[in-house]
């Protein structure tokens, strides 16, 4: 039986060759489109498990302070943990970590008391309680750091709050050859010396997270004419860095000499907590105790030193693949116009092409008083209060775990 | 039967090639269609980490950032002649924001037109009046944008947001009629101040004093003592003209040079004081007690802080309005007798002590030590039992020394009764014209001894039940404040979606969205000063952040920026910061003033220093994906987090 075998025509051949043509050049197409995204998929992944590293790295720091002081870092990661001595006046002073029975003496007071004569921090509420006198400021708010044509005007309100017990004669500045002392009872010392200690202890910006939102920012104390800027006076006995206009803790702004609140010292500038490396010799102690011009009128050489000291930049994974992208978080810490900011930074740098972006915000986070509630006074972490097995101290009128507030 | 090998052996057709081809393509190109949407997907992962960070801050920049616009008039005998009196300064999530510091800045509307969103919920929250935000480039972090670097490409903005959900009606924060609470620190002198000698003032408080040590060296000034003003010397609850003798005492003895000032004006002033404080306590016996109780060094605060009979546990409204003379004479008495100890010795002021003669009524004193101390102490803790007991009556200023919430009492707009009427002051009233309205202010307990203002004491404020009362409060059975409220009641949402709006031809190029009229500050009513006077006011630019256009810092300054060439600097355009005292180009009423403020030439929105144009024309719509909603609670309180 004859059996015919036709080949495909010519037309045939060429439907089916461009047939073809459009099948391979589709599935090559197709696999070319398929792998750009998935690598562009599998970047992105990458980059936002990245990204999401970094703003949780974030969120820990804002609630731990890990990036300022590591419990567990040694002396390297507790930096800011150091004790200085004031080169006025030889006043033992501290840094934010600093434990306070580093800096201060006696016992923990009772919360409750309106003991006028108990010395340092209470670390319960009720320290501040509005209604206890011992917290309000028993001052004069006009008086001058410089007499000028008043001189006093409204009499001496060092008699009615001080730091010191008592007063001598050279305790008082005299007037038309008149001084006014000794006198043995002040009614008031408690939040003089609070506030004295708090701000040798902690410096500026621990000063500000310790006191009450609206409190007075200022003291009295035995007047002293003269002098360095950290044992003057004014002729009442308010130091000078309460109300000195371009000090170092009160900026210049309307040459304003009298006591103020933390409005007033920060919406011309600001102060903060410095990176502990942000250089090889940093002057944390001093860096601690000065203010920044970063409001108005400010330069641009100002900003760069404020960034440069408040950014602590941390890289995630330090060993990574070249391949992916690098990731620095930082989280600065200051205050300007009253506000307590803790400016976040996400910033990853593209490994293909360079291009550098930024996730930056402003975080809810535990403020340094709770910080230092986390931290025990050498090293690790402070057990929770409510914790089964809790050190306390003292033994008393109430319980407390130890922490860097202990004393 | 057939046979298998001796069927024809054909292959597939044509038709079914194409058939199977076609078939395999729709597969392929199926699975390849799949690949984008991961993509997708991990964009919308990373909008959404955008998203949450941007909604925590927002929040804690509402929660913490202080009402503080100190450069703005907040007093005015009508609500509608300052600028604190409207939307401004509403405790709402975007009145705060959308400033040109806090992170919210308005989409152009041109733009936000543009866009479409599942349901048009974009453009319904547009049609109801709301805006379609942005986020500022740089972080909120409250410092000066002028010496900032140019801010590094920000992903986060492509988000845009709105906040759904009506805004609770707020508590007032600033009353504009007087701006309670007025602060002063115990013990002081009776409170004064610089005002223009217009017919405002009004009163038998007034003083002038120019070119004296201590006060306003500016001969256009007088100072007043608005504690002491009444109008034509008529006593009022809450404004004293007793309080002028001691005003006038104390004037003397604080201005007088320091070559001439006298111990003799010192006892003048202590005895302007016991002369207040006898006025004040008529009983005799309640005055001696006050004055120069026996043992001054053990007196029982605790349990005697205002003279015994008027205690104000349980105490009616008329027994309250006692109280406030103690507070107000402690206060004064405290602060002269305190004047003595720059004149004598605690030896000369202990034993006998010194004799204050009693002159004109006053009583006479033997003045020591122990009593000044005892005065201090008692001055102090009348008043912060008194502010703290007492919010409503405003009988005597707030501590300084320990300001608190319940400094702030509970008064709120009345919706639902006629809104006081009236006129914009220019001029004079007989001059001004047109017309104006706000609501009734209304408190949550009546106003006791409201008094005048520092500020128009010529114009007092009726106190509730008074004759002038229905003319000016609210009905207060519409109180609000204080009922109880389901949390639904207060949650507002914020949304977010992602469209690359930045890719628009007129990014930057647009006029900013339309600016509040609220947020223009102006003068409060001087005399001889028309509207548009007021209007070209000083803008103290680093003090009103809730004023101006949201967008102000990165707007452009002049009409050639938005001609420039893409990718040119725009470095000298952008309106930043002004120094102190300058004279800001958003300023005045120019009409390239008016346009600068108005954000009308556009502005560097993404703060890279350079203009920018994307490649979409206008005519092109595009479509906001949603990326998330986070609740929040409404306060209708002013309320920050330390």
């Amino acid at each position: 039986m004859h059996h015919h075998r036709a080949a495909f025509t010519l037309i045939e051949a060429m439907i089916a060759l461009a047939l073809g043509l459009v099948l391979i050049f589709t599935a090559a197409s197709g696999f070319r489109v398929a792998s750009q995204a998935a690598t562009v998929a599998s970047r992105m992944s990458l980059e936002n498990a990245m990204l999401r590293a970094g703003f949780q790295t974030a969120h820990e720091q804002l609630d731990f302070w890990t990036d300022i002081d590591d419990p567990d870092g040694g002396p390297v990661g507790m930096a800011l943990r150091q004790r200085g001595t004031n080169n006025e006046g030889g006043a033992v002073i501290g840094m934010p970590f600093t434990p306070f029975k580093d800096t201060w003496s006696g016992p923990d007071p009772d919360p409750n008391s309106k003991d006028e004569s108990s010395l340092g921090w209470d670390p319960q509420d009720r320290a501040w309680s509005a209604d206890n006198p011992r917290g309000w400021f028993q001052g004069d708010m006009a008086q001058k750091c410089t007499g000028g044509e008043l001189d006093l005007r409204s009499g001496r309100y060092a008699l009615f709050t001080n730091t010191a017990d008592n007063l001598g004669t050279g305790d008082f500045t005299a007037i038309n050859t008149k001084t006014y002392g000794p006198i043995s009872i002040i009614p008031h010392h408690w939040r003089d010396r609070t506030v004295a200690a708090l701000i040798n202890s902690l410096g500026f910006m621990g000063l500000c997270e310790y006191l009450p939102a609206n409190a007075v920012y200022s003291l009295y104390s035995p007047a002293r004419s003269g002098g360095p800027y950290w044992t003057s006076t004014d002729m009442g006995g308010i130091p000078s860095w309460c109300t000195l206009p371009g000090g170092s803790f009160e900026n210049g702004d309307g040459g304003q000499q009298t006591t103020r609140g933390k409005y007033r010292s920060t919406y011309m500038t600001s102060y903060c907590i410095p990176n502990p490396a942000y250089s090889a010799t940093p002057d944390l102690l001093g860096d601690l105790r000065r203010y920044y011009h970063v409001g108005y009128e400010n330069d641009a050489g100002a900003m760069q030193e404020f960034d440069i000291k408040t950014v602590v930049p941390a890289v995630l994974l330090q060993a990574r693949p070249t391949t992916w992208p690098r990731v620095a978080v930082s989280v600065a810490r200051f205050i300007k116009n009253a506000r307590h900011v803790a400016l976040c930074k996400v910033r990853w740098q593209s490994p293909v092409t360079g291009e550098v972006i930024e996730l930056s915000f402003a975080g809810f986070g535990t403020s340094l008083r709770g910080a230092r509630q986390q931290r025990q006074p050498t090293t690790g972490w402070a057990a929770w209060d409510n914790a089964a097995s809790v050190p306390t101290k003292p033994a008393g009128t109430f319980t407390i775990p130890l922490n860097l507030d202990s004393r | 039967m057939i046979d298998a090998q001796s069927s024809p052996r054909r292959g597939f057709t044509l038709f079914e090639v194409a058939i199977s081809l076609g078939l395999l393509a729709f597969g392929v190109v199926s699975v390849i269609m799949l690949f984008p949407m991961g993509i997708r997907a991990q964009q919308l992962a990373r909008f959404q980490l955008y998203a949450a960070a941007k909604a925590e801050e927002m929040v804690e920049c509402f929660s913490t950032t202080h009402n503080a616009n100190p450069a703005i008039d907040v007093e005015a005998y009508d609500a509608w002649d300052v600028p604190v009196g409207r939307r401004s300064l509403a405790w709402d999530l975007e009145s705060r924001l959308a400033s040109h510091r806090f992170g919210m800045l308005p989409l152009p509307l041109e733009i936000a037109r543009r866009i479409d969103s599942d349901g048009d919920e974009i453009q319904h929250i547009l049609a109801e009046g709301g805006y379609l935000y942005y986020s500022q480039p740089m972080a909120t972090s409250n410092l000066e944008e002028q010496a900032m670097s140019a801010a590094p490409p920000n992903e986060a903005q492509r988000l845009v947001f709105a906040v759904t959900g009506y805004a609770q009606s707020n508590a007032i924060g600033l009353l504009p009629q007087k701006s309670w609470p007025y602060v002063v620190p115990y013990p002081s002198p009776p409170s004064y101040g610089p005002h223009k000698p217009d017919t405002f003032i009004g009163g038998s408080g007034t003083v002038t004093t120019a070119n004296t040590p201590g006060f306003d060296a500016n001969a256009a000034t007088s100072i007043i003592c608005w504690e002491a003003n009444t109008p034509n010397g008529t006593p009022l609850p809450g404004a004293d003209p007793e309080i002028k003798g001691v005003f006038d005492a104390y004037v003397a003895y604080y201005t007088a040079p320091k070559a001439t000032v006298t111990e003799a004006l010192a006892t003048a002033y202590l005895q302007a004081a016991l002369l207040y404080c006898a006025r004040k306590i008529t009983d005799t016996t309640q005055l001696s007690g006050f004055i120069s109780p026996s043992s001054p060094s053990t007196f029982p605060y605790d349990t005697e802080i205002f003279i015994p009979g008027t205690n104000p546990v349980g105490a009616s409204p008329a027994m309250t309005s006692l109280l406030w003379k103690q507070v107000q004479a402690m206060r004064f008495l405290s602060h002269a007798a305190t004047c003595m100890t720059r004149w004598h010795t605690l030896s000369e002021l202990s034993g006998a002590g010194l004799a204050i003669p009693a002159l004109s009524g006053s009583p006479a004193l033997t003045l020591t030590n122990d009593l000044i101390v005892y005065y201090h102490e008692r001055c102090l803790r009348l008043a912060m039992t008194f502010a703290a007991s007492f919010p409503y009556d405003w009988g005597c200023p707030r501590p300084l020394q320990r300001t608190i919430m319940t400094d702030y009492p509970l008064i709120e707009y009345d919706m639902f009764s006629p809104p006081l009427t009236g006129k914009i002051f220019s001029g004079s009233v007989a001059a001004s014209s047109i017309d104006a309205a706000q609501w009734r202010p209304l408190g949550a307990q009546p106003v006791q001894n409201p008094g005048v203002s520092y500020q128009y004491p010529g114009r007092p404020l009726p106190a509730p039940g008074s004759a002038g009362d229905a003319g000016f409060w609210g009905d207060r059975s519409h109180v609000t404040l204080t009922r109880a409220f389901d949390a639904a009641e207060r949650c507002r949402q914020i949304v977010f979606w992602a469209v690359d709006w930045q890719s628009y031809e007129d990014c930057e190029t647009a006029p900013s969205a339309p600016v509040d009229a609220s947020k223009y500050p102006f003068r409060a009513p001087v005399d001889g000063e028309d509207l548009n006077a007021r209007l070209n006011t000083e803008f103290r630019d680093e003090q009103i952040y809730a004023f101006r256009n949201p967008e102000k810092v990165l707007s452009f300054s002049n009409a050639l920026a938005p001609l420039k060439d893409t990718g040119a600097s725009v470095l000298a355009d952008e309106l930043l910061n002004n120094m102190s005292n300058s004279f800001p180009p958003d300023q005045g009423s120019s009409t390239n003033a008016k346009s600068v403020f108005s954000g009308l030439y556009g502005g560097d929105r993404n703060f890279n220093k350079v203009l920018d144009r994307g490649p979409v024309p206008r005519s092109v719509r595009l479509r906001a994906i949603p990326v998330g909603r986070f609740n929040y609670y409404d306060p209708r309180l002013t309320a920050i987090v330390r």
